[in-house]
């Protein structure tokens, strides 16, 4: 079972980077530039790396932040120039931003949580089980053999002994390790169904787009996105014609007109920005399938730019225990950026 | 206490909570990974293994899963699917359901809570919050408010 996750892991960390590396290589044509070998290493020493360490997944970071900084545009104080994080709880169905560290000496509080909660309702996904007694057990081993998400979040409604199981940190692991070590026949299931019903990681998406040369912005941008989601598995066929739209983002109209931009996704969760591509853009992270999403704090200044780093479901350490799943957005000045790349393309 | 059959097949006698004593062979019993390491510490040879926590009416219905899969092997598969099929079917609603589970969950018969737990899914699948209340008669304990709370944390799961 370790091993047979950690194979999934190491697939769908390679199945990442080979597609951003098409997008890196696409970036350093325009640019009339080749690959470079030392890139990895000289990032690594950087700054704003070190504010980030810890993180499983340097590889997809590394890239993320290049490709999130096509322009070079810029113009903050090097105070500004470390990175931000924002980590968003883990569990699939609920995402809020939990925390926010700032490694820089600003520091904004946390704005835009979708909704808080009242007194009685539990703290959200504590892995504090003292309180659950056996029925809760039998319970937990009851639900998490549900076939859907839309199923288990209509029984969060039963009533509030449901509710607090079910939003539980350990259901939610309990939930997706069930998944992961079973193959579920998808007899009658529905498009939601298929897509947490899939053998191995029950959240997975491929973002497929087509891109144009045409500019529909003031500000010149490489290319125009027609964002379309497939998830990553046999099921392809199915989801082709399946349209994501982001409509559900609470966004003011006059926003609505200054284009929508996805900057980083990851299994099923987009990072994405609405409004003109001045500071005055709103970013959301959000979760196409369940229309769920978190308004990030606004931006610091007008040249960050933003990656998602994400470590997979069900990481299990050398002591055979779960560890906490992070997601985490992740702000870099371009001042910082820029500079690096100058050294990198002279 | 432990006696022996004509073709040597060391029997163990099993006690429910309500006193009623049920002799099995011990291949049967050992498919509880709870009695086969009392067995392994030597506890059968002093007499029955008490279950305390489990009744006769669903001990009996245990053992009968027991022996059905202690005896077939992997090529009987599709039998043996539907063979637990009825099984299920026949411990009828999900009170009873309810027990069988506890009772394989406290001898740790993993096949049978798998069982158990999935047919008890499958009756709550497609069900509304308000059926499976009554299926399961919980007392719904949110205010009018914070059910539509919920709900609305959820809305996409309605539509």
């Amino acid at each position: 079972m370790i091993s047979n996750v950690h194979l999934k892991s190491n697939w769908e960390a390679a199945a990442g980077t080979e597609i951003n590396c098409k997008l890196v290589n696409r970036f350093r044509s325009r640019l009339g530039t080749s690959p470079n070998p030392q890139a990895g290493h000289e990032l690594s020493e950087s700054r704003q790396w070190k504010a980030v360490e810890g993180l499983k997944c340097p590889v997809q970071l590394f890239i993320s932040l290049i490709l999130l900084n096509p322009q070079g545009h810029g113009g903050c104080s090097p105070a500004q120039a470390a990175a931000v994080e924002y980590a968003v709880d883990d569990n699939p169905f609920l995402r809020r931003v939990v925390k926010r560290r700032c490694s820089s000496s600003e520091s904004t509080p946390a704005t835009g949580i979708q909704s808080s909660s009242s007194s009685w309702f539990p703290p959200q996904y504590s892995s504090d089980l003292s309180d659950f007694t056996v029925d809760d057990y039998m319970l937990v081993e009851v639900l998490c053999r549900l076939p859907s998400i839309r199923s288990l979040l209509q029984c969060m409604c039963v009533c509030k002994a449901w509710y607090r199981i079910i939003s539980s940190y350990y259901f939610v692991r309990r939930f997706i390790s069930h998944r992961i070590n079973n193959t579920l026949d998808d007899h009658g299931a529905t498009d939601d169904d298929v897509l947490v019903n899939y053998q191995g990681n029950p959240f997975n998406m491929i973002l497929a787009y087509t891109y144009t040369a045409i500019d529909a912005y003031a500000e010149p941008l490489p290319f125009r996105h027609h964002y379309k989601f497939l998830p990553s598995n046999q099921y392809l066929s199915l989801f082709q014609t399946l349209a994501y739209d982001f409509s559900f983002l609470p966004v003011e109209k006059n926003k609505r007109q200054g284009g929508f931009e996805i900057w980083a996704a990851y299994n099923d969760l987009i990072l994405c920005s609405v409004g003109p591509r001045d500071c005055s853009f709103q970013r959301y992270l959000c979760n196409p399938f369940t229309k769920q999403w978190v308004a990030l704090p606004p931006n610091a200044a007008a040249g960050v730019r933003a990656g998602l780093v994400c470590e997979p479901y069900c990481l299990e350490d050398t002591r055979g225990m779960y560890t906490l799943n992070k997601y985490k957005v992740v702000d870099v000045d371009v001042v910082s950026i820029s500079l690096y790349l100058r050294r990198f393309y002279i | 206490m432990s006696i022996t059959t004509e073709n040597n097949e060391k029997m163990i006698t099993l006690m429910s909570s309500d006193g009623e004593e049920f002799v099995v062979e011990e291949a049967v019993a050992a498919q509880s990974q709870t009695i086969k390491h009392l067995i392994e510490d030597g506890c059968s040879t002093e007499g029955s293994i008490p279950l305390p926590n489990v009744t006769g009416r669903v001990l009996s219905e245990v053992i009968q899963y027991c022996k059905k899969h202690s005896s077939s092997d992997d090529k009987e598969e599709k039998e043996l699917e539907a063979w637990d099929a009825e099984f299920v079917k026949a411990a009828d609603d999900h009170v009873a359901l309810t027990d069988l589970m506890m009772a394989a969950n406290f001898l740790d018969i993993k096949g049978l809570l798998d069982l158990v737990a999935q047919t008890l899914a499958n009756m709550i699948t497609g069900k509304s919050p308000e059926e499976v209340r009554r299926m399961w008669n919980i007392k719904n304990d949110f205010t009018p408010e914070e059910a539509e709370k919920v709900r609305k944390e959820n809305q996409w799961a309605f539509e």
